[in-house]
């Protein structure tokens, strides 16, 4: 349909006439805009994140690195969920985290009827209690959305401020965007029978974060 | 979608007079005023913002053409394709071309506008494809064979009842709504019938929130989830995307997702707001293998080329139906089309014709809310009387409207005639309320309501007798 493209093409530039400083918009693209960006308020960014990631529906426990992987144990077995085979995301963070013997995390694809997945994060927002998790080669997007309950096991000190700190962060350390970038705030969510809100509506029913602090933090339940 | 805005005024009188509609309608208005009242609140930036989310829209459809042709761009280095259509037929063609040479025949959608707008499931079926929504709220008013009556909440008008005996009919025998209207029991089963038809999906079809001139990345603001499964699962994913839906980079779709979830739902983000940048990598677990945009023009590039440029900058939050004492009323059904409330008393006039839906720009008592809570400051009461004026130019209004307003026009105009008309029409009426405040051949109006009781003089007089000589 190059005709349509044309046609279009042609309707907006006489739309908008001549005149137009041409050099504007490859400014902007090659070097963004700063925009304001909200007042985070008082506290840590951890703890602006916590408040704002239990007040998107979200549960948190915080660990250090080597107690991580018996908390993710913990939560599955609290939840119901058999621990012999649970699909995760296989990237580097994760695979050297000590792993109890019971808990068998399969780099695999889940099931339509998968009762939990186990994932890191490329990073976490505390301006809104998000978690950052980029699709690539060792996290499969479908682990975010398929299973009943999502677990992320997330490094603390990936926690920026705002969303804008991601796109820096990405720009530096990857280059070209994933194909998918999904920001999740809280558990799946519906309000579309009576306006009544409800949890689990095609994506997780529960969204539970494991926050692992630095190594010289000490470790308590937050 | 045929439009039916001709009849708005039946329609209007049919939904006032139904029980359950209004009962929705109350239940609705409540839950979104105060919860975006509540987030707004939270937020002491919030009118900055919306002031630089304006101005980021205004400078890219200032620039709309090399935006697209950037993202377009973008797209392709991306692995994905973009495609480019006119209006309605031309995007089905396309969307009914790409899921044929996919070889798909399951098609599992997420909710988009502009699919509602250019009518894509119909087409999709005509050919014999296989289509299911997958919002909750689309898929059950797909099951209704109705259209969405809210364009964030499209099953806003339906009960929880309504909503079970849907299911019940739809999902067969021993179907647990047949005997519940509990809505945690329609949930489970909806999550459960839709999940088989996700795992059998060979095309999704999505819409955007956003489309990213830097990066290619349309943006998907969702809270159930259902459009990242659509935009994951199938082989092939098709977007659907308004020309208006362009940002230039990645910090400006940012800015105003600040206001997009606040004034939608009161969410300082949705559940789920996903960037997706082309198709599955190499190294790529999942994914589909084929990302095509399909870029739909119909009437947009008529409206930037005058004075409704400004209502391109609509991002579909949903804060303007929300904030109208008019939807509030009659609900989204009335308008005749896809797009209800004020904004779409401005969009379907310029997409549909003006002939076809000159009662909308009137369905408003012009009292300014939606303005107040746009995000992106739209001046819908300004658009809404220029529809009005346009109408009675173009000779939509029947003659005798466009006498009465020629003759109103030819008195306001001549001072001297226009305070003999007041000061006759202000005797007149003062004589009436002195009768018992009722107006005859005004039908109900005065039944419910006095008529004022002017003191029989007007402004003008009263000032001349006051001031006397200090007035010229």
């Amino acid at each position: 349909m190059s005709d349509a493209r044309a046609a279009i093409l042609e309707r907006i530039a006489r739309a908008l006439g001549d005149g137009r400083d041409t050099a504007a918009p490859a400014a902007r693209t090659d070097n963004p805009p700063r925009h304001p960006r909200p007042e985070l308020g008082d506290g840590t960014l951890l703890g602006v994140f916590v408040e704002r990631l239990r007040a998107s529906g979200a549960s948190a426990v915080s660990t250090s690195e080597s107690a991580a992987g018996a908390a993710v144990a913990a939560y599955l077995r609290e939840a119901g969920v058999p621990l012999g085979d649970v699909p995760a995301a296989s990237d580097p963070y994760l695979t050297r985290l000590q792993w109890p013997d019971e808990l068998v995390l399969a780099n695999r694809a889940p099931g339509p009827t998968e009762p939990a997945a186990v994932t890191g994060a490329y990073a976490a927002v505390a301006e809104t209690g998000t978690l950052v998790l980029a699709s690539g080669a060792t996290h499969r997007t479908a682990l975010n959305f398929l299973p009943d309950h999502h677990v992320v096991v997330l490094d603390c000190s990936r926690i920026v401020g705002h969303m804008e700190e991601v796109w820096e962060l990405w720009r530096r350390e990857r280059g070209p965007l994933p194909r998918a970038l999904n920001f999740v705030t809280g558990p799946s969510r519906t309000a579309d029978i009576e306006q009544t809100i409800q949890l689990g509506a095609h994506g997780p029913r529960r969204l539970h974060v494991v926050l692992v602090l630095a190594a010289e933090a000490p470790a308590h339940t937050a | 979608m045929r439009p039916t805005s001709r009849s708005f005024k039946a329609n209007a009188r049919g939904a006032l007079l139904d029980p359950g509609l209004q009962k929705a309608l109350a239940r609705a208005k409540d839950g979104f005023i105060g919860r975006r009242r509540d987030a707004v609140a939270a937020l002491p930036e919030f009118e900055s913002l919306r002031a630089t989310a304006r101005d980021i829209k205004q400078h890219t459809l200032e620039h709309l053409d090399t935006y697209l042709l950037r993202f377009e761009a973008a797209v392709q280095a991306a692995g994905g394709q973009v495609h480019w259509a006119r209006d309605a037929g031309e995007a089905n063609r396309i969307v009914v071309d790409i899921c044929r040479r996919a070889g798909a025949e399951h098609i599992i959608k997420g909710k988009s506008m502009v699919g509602e707008e250019i009518a894509v499931n119909p087409a999709l079926e005509r050919e014999g494809f296989d289509v299911v929504e997958t919002d909750l709220g689309e898929y059950i008013i797909q099951l209704a064979k109705e259209p969405p009556s809210h364009i964030i909440a499209p099953a806003v008008h339906k009960s929880r009842s309504d909503v079970a005996a849907l299911f019940s009919e739809h999902h067969g025998a021993g179907s647990e709504s047949a005997s519940s209207d509990e809505p945690e029991v329609l949930l489970n089963e909806a999550r459960r019938v839709l999940r088989d038809r996700f795992m059998a999906g060979d095309a999704g079809i999505t819409g955007a929130n956003f489309l990213v001139a830097e990066t290619g990345s349309i943006v998907l603001v969702t809270n159930e989830g259902n459009g990242d499964l659509s935009s994951t699962l199938p082989r092939t994913h098709i977007v659907l995307a308004g020309i208006e839906k362009v940002v230039p980079t990645l910090e400006d779709a940012t800015t105003i997702l600040r206001v997009l979830a606040r004034s939608a739902t009161g969410q300082t983000l949705t559940s789920y707001t996903t960037f997706v940048t082309g198709a599955r990598r190499a190294a790529d677990p999942d994914g589909p293998q084929a990302f095509h945009v399909v870029l739909v023009d119909g009437g947009r590039s008529d409206m930037l080329a005058g004075e409704f440029r400004d209502m391109l900058r609509c991002i579909r939050c949903g804060a303007c139906l929300n904030h109208c004492p008019v939807y509030g009323a009659v609900g989204g059904h009335a308008y005749g089309w896809v797009y209800p409330g004020p904004m779409g008393s401005v969009l379907t006039p310029l997409m549909v014709g003006l002939g076809e839906a000159q009662a909308l720009p009137n369905a408003s008592s012009l009292c300014g809310r939606c303005e107040s809570v746009c995000p992106m400051m739209i001046p819908l009461p300004r658009m809404l009387r220029a529809l009005r004026e346009r109408a009675n130019r173009e000779h939509h209004v029947s003659w005798i409207q466009r006498s009465a307003l020629r003759a109103w026009g030819a008195i306001a105009h001549r001072p001297a005639l226009y305070r003999v008309f007041a000061s006759a029409g202000a005797r007149a009426i003062a004589a009436l309320g002195r009768r018992g405040g009722r107006l005859p051949g005004s039908g109900p109006w005065t039944d419910y309501r006095a008529l004022p009781r002017p003191e029989g003089r007007t402004f003008m007089a009263e000032a001349r007798t006051r001031l006397g000589n200090r007035l010229r």
